[in-house]
């Protein structure tokens, strides 16, 4: 046993994570326990039907007896494992004898019902204890919360569920048009369908098999770790090496020749006591006290006001009665009876509109759940308004004057050009907006509407849109005054492209 | 190393580990649950009983709506854990180390009909032992951990002794152990305390009972006390 190979991590877990730790012990390690398994339960299981063939209920009945003998092999599989070391089947093979035979008798026996049997298992096979050692050391591990019970208990089930589940498998796949009453695979007695009840009995505890016995076992280190503080010792070694690695560093080359000499004489001393083999019982206290003077401290003890207290208990015991029962006929019940009555009327009542009042509910939210779900909306799109102002234009209706295009070139002819092409651009976009039903952003660009416009399929409103807002840039961001032509020109068809439709909204 | 518990790191740079359950705490956990349940039905059954076909169908009903949403409404409003997993100090959450939502804990629960195939969870069962992180196929859906509530523990008393200053500079792990030991000392045998003091002579440059009682000086300095 050396601590320094381990295969789990060590350290302090409660009872339930400790047979968690057995279960991901048995998946890591599950090919090699479940061939050491089957290495001696299939062919027991062969032999016992073989022999009983007449009746093969004992058979069946006998391998679930030897259910400890299989469970040798994984074990000593399973310890030699957490120390990184690979036991071969071939070894396992030839040494079977010696591995499953131990203590056969009592594991068959009187220690075949324990529910701790996982956990206790470890304790006369690897320390290899018998009788009244290994009573007291199962004590010891146990201490006052003994565990492995529930493990047992659920594992049983586990396996009772697995066999109905197999059944169950197999009359599903059974075809429809095959007259087999699936029913009598778990009831029939020939030879044949106990034969085959017994072999998913195999599968089904051979499914389990494994996960119990690391469970068990996991159990049993979980103890050890605890009563032995295995996780302690690891950090100490650690921080054992790591300082004699930094003095090693730090002396000359014939000091460290010194310091690795000595350490290696001092780290196998301390070692030699853990790891001789698994018997390392060093946490048993101080020495047992004499029966005699046991007997005098429990008498002491007992002495003590808090034992030998008197308790009443009351219990109720029948007598008999030589009286005749009372007559209770005369009690009208009737009046109960049809409150019940009532209180269910008025309750499938309330039902009704219960259900009424769901399926109104589950209409109301249907365009809901159809947007859950993925489908298309079919809810409307959220309304769509107009914006007040754009680029810091106003583009309400209302503050545009009637006739766009004589007002524009009045402007002009004002020599207020500036003045004459924002209201062009403004009533045309207010146009696009309100008769056109063209949808700008409110924080849309001259650009993006100039896009927008020419996403329709009107070609001459585009292109004079296109005019428009080029002249409108350059007046705008630019400075540069458009020609009086251009200007007569953008006026004069103003009317034309956008005009036609406007009325004024005041 | 093999091991139940996983990591996860939070945003924050926090490593939060976590104990994942496995199938028998879990099964025991489901067992207290049925347990509660069927109490609940025959409790119940008695009572409606009065009330004729009507408190019939109100009974079926009930049992309808607690076999399915029993699971979900503890894991949702009572921190993801049904009082079956609350006693065994189990509960659920994301696989992220979230705390369980009502999509997840929906999808795991209606799953139990997958899971419970062909006959008592053996589907669930093969999953939770085939699957890294002991998952049923309801887990697997939701993306969902059963891990251990574990209390926060109080600091158990060290002996106390005069506080010594360690010889060398010791990482926190290092001086973690060094705790663990004097914290966990009155329930090791005095032999085994020495044994494993005596690994450490190369700071106490002590031998025997000693070496114990040096440690658990440095014991006492490491907690602050003077």
């Amino acid at each position: 046993m050396d601590l320094d190979k381990i295969r789990v991590n060590v350290r302090p877990r409660t009872t339930a994570q400790a047979i968690d730790l057995g279960f991901v012990m048995a998946r890591h390690w599950w090919r090699p326990l479940m061939l050491s398994w089957l290495m001696l339960a299939l062919p027991m299981f062969i032999l016992f039907h073989l022999i009983f063939y007449q009746m093969p209920w004992i058979a069946g009945l006998l391998v679930w007896l030897c259910k400890p003998l299989y469970e040798q092999a994984p074990l000593h599989v399973l310890s030699r494992a957490l120390f990184s070391e690979k036991t071969s089947m071939k070894e396992i093979a030839k040494n079977l004898r010696s591995i499953a035979g131990k203590q056969m008798i009592a594991n068959l026996t009187w220690r075949r019902l324990s529910l701790r049997r996982s956990f206790n298992a470890p304790v006369s096979q690897l320390e290899g204890l018998k009788g009244d050692a290994r009573k007291k050391r199962i004590n010891v591990l146990h201490g006052n919360k003994p565990s492995g019970g529930w493990l047992t208990f659920i594992c049983v089930h586990l396996e009772l569920v697995f066999y109905l589940s197999i059944f169950a498998l197999i009359s599903l796949f059974i075809p429809r048009e095959i007259e087999v009453n699936a029913f009598e695979l778990i009831t029939g007695e020939t030879f044949w369908i106990i034969l085959l009840q017994d072999f998913i009995y195999l599968l089904a505890i051979a499914i389990v098999a494994p996960f119990y016995i690391a469970a068990g076992f996991s159990l049993y280190l979980h103890r050890r770790i605890e009563l032995e503080a295995w996780d302690i010792e690891l950090d100490f070694r650690k921080l054992n090496t790591r300082l004699n690695s930094q003095k090693r560093s730090s002396t000359n080359l014939a000091a460290l020749f010194v310091v690795c000499s000595l350490l290696t004489v001092q780290l196998t001393d301390s070692t030699a006591m853990a790891s001789e083999n698994f018997l390392t019982t060093s946490d048993q206290t101080s020495p047992a006290p004499t029966k005699e003077t046991a007997q005098q401290q429990i008498q002491e003890i007992l002495k003590d006001e808090v034992f030998g207290q008197e308790e009443t208990h009351k219990v109720w015991r029948e007598i008999e009665s030589d009286d005749q029962p009372e007559d209770i006929g005369d009690f009208d019940l009737d009046w109960l009876q049809k409150i019940a009555e009532a209180i269910a009327f008025i309750g499938e009542f309330i039902l009704w509109v219960i259900i009424g009042a769901l399926v109104l509910w589950i209409v109301y939210l249907y365009p809901k759940w159809t947007q859950w779900f993925g489908i298309k909306s079919i809810t409307p799109r959220k309304k769509y308004r107009a914006p007040e102002t754009l680029f810091g234009l106003d583009v309400r209706p209302e503050s545009l004057p009637d006739d766009i295009g004589a007002e524009a070139w009045r402007l002009c002819q004002d020599n207020q050009m500036r003045a004459a092409l924002s209201l062009l651009y403004r009533a045309s976009l207010v146009t696009l907006m309100n008769q056109h039903k063209l949808e700008f952003h409110k924080g849309a660009t001259e650009g993006e509407c100039l896009k927008i416009v020419q996403q329709t399929q009107l070609q001459e409103l585009g292109n004079y849109f296109y005019r428009l807002t080029v002249i409108w840039k350059a007046m705008a961001y630019g400075h540069q005054a458009p020609s009086l032509d251009d200007m007569q020109s953008l006026c004069e068809h103003w009317r034309e492209h956008l005009g036609t439709k406007h009325e004024p909204a005041c | 190393m093999l091991d139940t518990s996983r990591t996860f790191e939070t945003p924050e740079g926090v490593d939060l580990g976590l104990s994942i359950a496995g199938p028998i705490v879990r099964a025991q956990a489901w067992l207290i649950d049925l347990l509660i349940r069927a109490a609940i039905y025959i409790g119940l059954g008695m009572i409606l009983n009065f009330l004729g076909d009507f408190g019939g169908g109100i009974w079926l009903i009930i049992i309808f709506l607690t076999e399915w949403f029993y699971p979900v409404i503890f894991e949702i409003f009572k921190n993801g854990a049904t009082p079956g997993k609350k006693r065994m100090c189990i509960k659920v959450i994301n696989d992220n180390g979230t705390p369980i939502h009502w999509s997840a804990s929906i999808v795991r629960n209606l799953l139990r009909v997958v899971d419970f195939m062909p006959f008592g969870y053996a589907f669930g069962l093969c999953s939770i032992l085939i699957s890294r992180d002991f998952k049923r196929l309801g887990d697997l859906a939701a993306s969902t951990l059963v891990v251990y509530e574990e209390p926060t523990a109080s600091a158990p008393e060290i002996p106390t002794a005069e506080p010594a200053v360690p010889r060398q500079a010791l990482t926190l792990e290092e001086q973690r152990a060094i705790l663990e030991f004097s914290e966990r000392s009155s329930r090791l045998s005095p032999e085994r305390c020495k044994e494993l003091a005596e690994l450490l002579e190369v700071i106490t440059a002590k031998q025997g009972p000693t070496a114990v009682e040096q440690l658990h000086r440095y014991a006492n300095w490491l907690q602050g006390r003077s």
